[in-house]
């Protein structure tokens, strides 16, 4: 009745052309025909070691295209629109990312343009004034959302003092940033870097292209102090006013590069059949939203569970999360079975646009990883055993290595939290 | 491109091959949304969306995410005013498998009061997460059509109230079923990794026996275009800064496509990069507002100029610091537009153009925005060929034509204003 599927054809793990160029940046070229388009990550270490910092790198990404020594700011707009590309400047925890896109025509005119931006940005002071107020205000609307304020507590809360549990820099913070700061910082730009680009161009010629301009010189990138894996305890509440609902988030350690924990992971909330959503969302209602997720980043990787749950169930959703972990010896063959054949079909729907497929290297490579891991990893999902799987999920996800906050209305929440031990409330 | 088929059921099936990649974007698209629900019972199409997932004849609750997603696929649906879609994207071979699943919840839905009391409190999680517990969840979206329109299909919140969901009851969902999804009511898309003549007898094989009832009578929504300003002014207890939005009815967008594009085109020219025109104004010279943002139809997401009937609508929405500046700002908006106006030049048109069609290029990279889109341009429009042809109609777009569209219907005489005061501390 049901149609059978026969086996997916295989992914096929592109060809990539990989250099290193003589100032010590990482190129990584993938052809792709299709759609004229070519996509681009210039990925940048850097990392903030304290607030100052943080502010500043979220400002160099916003006017690293405020001016160069030849373009004004809407000079440099006005190009990109005419070549039909896209250029946007951002940050993660452990670097500073250009994201562009351009027709493929045009790759030359815009690798001359990002060359520009990136060695001779001036940070004008207008733009940067007008950038900086603009952040400030931001700050104070994103910190009003529910899913911010959880955020900032919980990470302060996991990672401490590290620069991972810094989160939005405060107003006051970013208003103190100045052209001549960001100057500094832009000179401390390392030059081993990766530029990832997928497109329907020759790889030997576009090599050449990103080789003939002239990037960044080679310094030596700054190191990230490991992550600190330690449980904080006890379970902290954090009372918001008015809160409709309580946001969950736990966190603590997971492994690098493990398929038997990113199994664990999926089946445990880590996509639509897992066990977290099966229970809280699918049986009880309790939640529209719920999920867990591995970070790999580079001082270490962790991984979160979040849940976002109606107040009067906090403590019995909390319950339902606990119990789960109790239950991962119970997990089937066939789920852990559904679990592996998601993760190899989504890495083939993920590759399958320029834009996808650039993003999985550029995250492959922000992990110290390549295109040639994922032949590792496509035999390790085949290999893994459910036994191992079950057992990635015991010795990770359980609640000894947990670190828990909840953010709400503290009043009605604590009452449902005391059966768990003891909880602060801020 | 292949042409549309006609099942003999009524069912239109859209197909686009391209075997670049080993996946397959599958869509059934019902022409039903929030403007179809019956007064008193508002957010039901989008709670009837949630049932479609309960289970239906031979697949019980559940299975339908377990075969899709444990085969490698994703999965989901949304509710737009004017149409519901239901999506697969998975691996080629598994594409019998999503017309299996999708024609046995046509043919045979299985509607019961668990299933039914654990959505509407799923649902009303999701509400709580994205509207209720949240600054400027209704901003502008929910909040603007209430103030632009005067029937209950356009101006209701199609997330609908707690107490018309409440109500819903067994039977509703049952005639919503029986009156709107069914084979006439419906377009199949398919695109991806498939050979365009195998793809439609599939389709027939799979619904083609699916008694397909009429295509229900569906009332016009139009309402008239009135004279005048409206005013409201709405608190909004968490917010920590006002906002505004300025709303102006456009002409239908199947009528005059041309018309809407040209309206489009001119949203990008106000607020798209620092090269636009309000943001120049607002942002980079008066400093008075931290964002502005036009665009057509629903939000800058979903349900744009392709995804509406008339009526839909033209917004600038606005975040800014100081109450105080409000009156200032509106009357810059509204110099900016009669300026822009009168000073819109050929090389504008044509940067903001360039930028558009590459933006619509990149994002028809993806096998699911093709399948949506044609099958949207199906429903809405009855051509196919307009997929081709969007990049045509952007590039044919003059200064004068834009000019003299923006001057008869982005008028300050005739408008609606929503003014957002912040109830939340900062």
């Amino acid at each position: 009745m049901i149609p059978t599927v026969s086996s997916p054809r295989p992914f096929r793990v592109p060809r990539a052309t990989d250099e290193t160029l003589t100032n010590g940046m990482r190129a990584v070229i993938v052809r792709r025909g299709g759609m004229p388009l070519v996509e681009l990550r210039l990925r940048l270490p850097m990392v903030a070691s304290n607030a100052a910092e943080e502010a500043a790198r979220d400002l160099l990404a916003r006017t690293i295209t405020a001016g160069t020594g030849r373009r004004s700011q809407m000079k440099i707009d006005m190009d990109l629109q005419s070549m039909g590309a896209t250029l946007t400047a951002g940050t993660t925890e452990d670097a500073f990312v250009i994201t562009g896109s351009v027709p493929s025509g045009r790759m030359t005119e815009f690798l001359a343009l990002l060359s520009e931006i990136v060695r001779t940005a001036t940070f004008p002071d207008g733009p940067v004034r007008v950038e900086r107020n603009r952040l400030a205000e931001e700050v104070v609307l994103a910190r009003s959302q529910p899913g911010v304020i959880a955020e900032e507590v919980f990470r302060r809360r996991m990672f401490g003092r590290h620069p991972y549990g810094l989160g939005l820099p405060s107003p006051s913070t970013v208003r103190r940033v100045t052209g001549a700061g960001l100057r500094t910082l832009h000179g401390r730009l390392t030059s081993s870097g990766m530029m990832t680009v997928v497109g329907d161009l020759s790889p030997l010629r576009l090599l050449d292209a990103i080789a003939s301009e002239r990037w960044i010189r080679r310094r030596k990138p700054s190191r990230v102090p490991p992550i600190g894996v330690r449980t904080r305890r006890p379970l902290l509440v954090v009372h918001r006013e008015g809160a409709q609902q309580t946001s969950i988030r736990m966190g603590g350690p997971a492994p690098a590069h493990d398929t038997a924990f990113g199994l664990a992971n999926l089946v445990f909330g880590g996509y639509f059949l897992s066990r977290l959503v099966t229970n809280l969302r699918e049986e009880k209602g309790y939640t529209y939203s719920v999920h867990s997720q591995p970070q790999h980043l580079a001082a270490g990787s962790s991984v979160t569970i979040a849940a976002d749950v109606r107040t009067e169930v906090t403590g019995a959703a909390f319950a339902e999360i606990l119990a789960e972990m109790e239950h991962q010896r119970a997990w089937s063959d066939e789920e852990i079975d559904s679990a592996r054949r998601y993760a190899m079909g989504v890495l083939s729907i993920r590759a399958h646009t320029k834009a996808g497929l650039a993003n999985l290297i550029d995250s492959l490579l922000a992990r110290g990883l390549d295109l040639a891991y994922l032949r590792t990893y496509l035999k390790e999902m085949r290999s893994v055993t459910p036994a191992e799987v079950r057992v990635a999920a015991s010795t990770f996800l359980v609640p000894s290595l947990l670190t828990t906050v909840m953010v709400g209305d503290a009043e009605r929440i604590v009452p449902q939290l005391e059966r768990f031990g003891r909880v602060a409330v801020r | 491109m292949f042409p549309v088929q006609v099942l003999s059921n009524g069912l239109r099936v859209v197909i686009l091959s391209d075997r670049s990649s080993p996946v397959v974007a599958v869509s059934i698209l019902y022409d039903v949304g929030f403007r179809s629900e019956p007064e008193g019972r508002s957010g039901f199409a989008h709670l009837f969306e949630h049932m479609m997932f309960q289970g239906s004849k031979h697949v019980p609750k559940g299975e339908f995410d377990r075969l899709i997603l444990g085969n490698g696929g994703v999965l989901n649906g949304m509710t737009t005013p004017d149409y519901t879609v239901y999506y697969e994207v998975l691996p080629s071979a598994a594409v019998e498998l999503a017309l299996f699943l999708e024609a046995d919840r046509m043919r045979s839905l299985v509607l019961d009061q668990d299933n039914l009391d654990n959505q509407r409190a799923v649902v009303q999680e999701e509400i709580r997460l994205n509207v209720l517990n949240r600054p400027y969840g209704k901003f502008p979206w929910i909040q603007l059509p209430e103030l632009m329109f005067d029937t209950y299909p356009n101006a209701h919140d199609g997330y609908g109230s707690f107490e018309d969901l409440d109500a819903a009851d067994l039977s509703d969902v049952k005639k919503f079923f029986s009156r709107f999804y069914t084979p006439a009511n419906a377009v199949l898309s398919m695109c991806g990794d498939i050979d365009p003549v195998d793809a439609v007898g599939m389709a027939e094989r799979y619904l083609g026996g699916i008694p397909g009832g009429r295509r229900p009578r569906r009332p016009s929504f139009a309402e008239p275009v009135g004279a005048g300003v409206r005013l409201a002014e709405v608190t909004d207890p968490f917010a920590p800064a006002p906002a505004l939005a300025l709303g102006y009815r456009v002409p239908d967008p199947i009528r005059d496509l041309e018309g809407v594009l040209a309206l489009d085109v001119f949203g990008s020219i106000l607020t798209d990069g620092v090269a636009s025109r309000l943001e120049q104004r607002l942002v980079q010279k008066e400093r008075l507002v931290t964002a502005v943002d036009a665009w057509i139809g629903e939000s800058p997401g979903w349900g744009g100029p392709f995804e509406m009937r008339d009526p839909t609508r033209f917004q600038i929405s606005t975040f800014y610091p100081r109450l105080e500046d409000r009156d200032r700002i509106v009357s810059m908006i509204d110099d900016e537009v009669e300026r822009s106006i009168e000073s819109l030049s050929e090389e504008e048109v044509v940067r903001f153009v360039t930028k558009t069609v590459a933006t619509h290029t990149r994002k028809m990279d993806h096998v699911l925005s093709r399948a949506l889109m044609a099958a949207g341009l199906v429903l809405l429009h009855g051509n196919v060929e307009l997929l081709e042809e969007v990049p045509g109609y952007y590039q044919r777009l003059t200064a004068e034509k834009i000019a003299a569209t923006a001057q008869e219907w982005i008028r300050r005489d005739r408008r609606a204003e929503l003014r957002l005061v912040p109830g939340g501390g900062r």
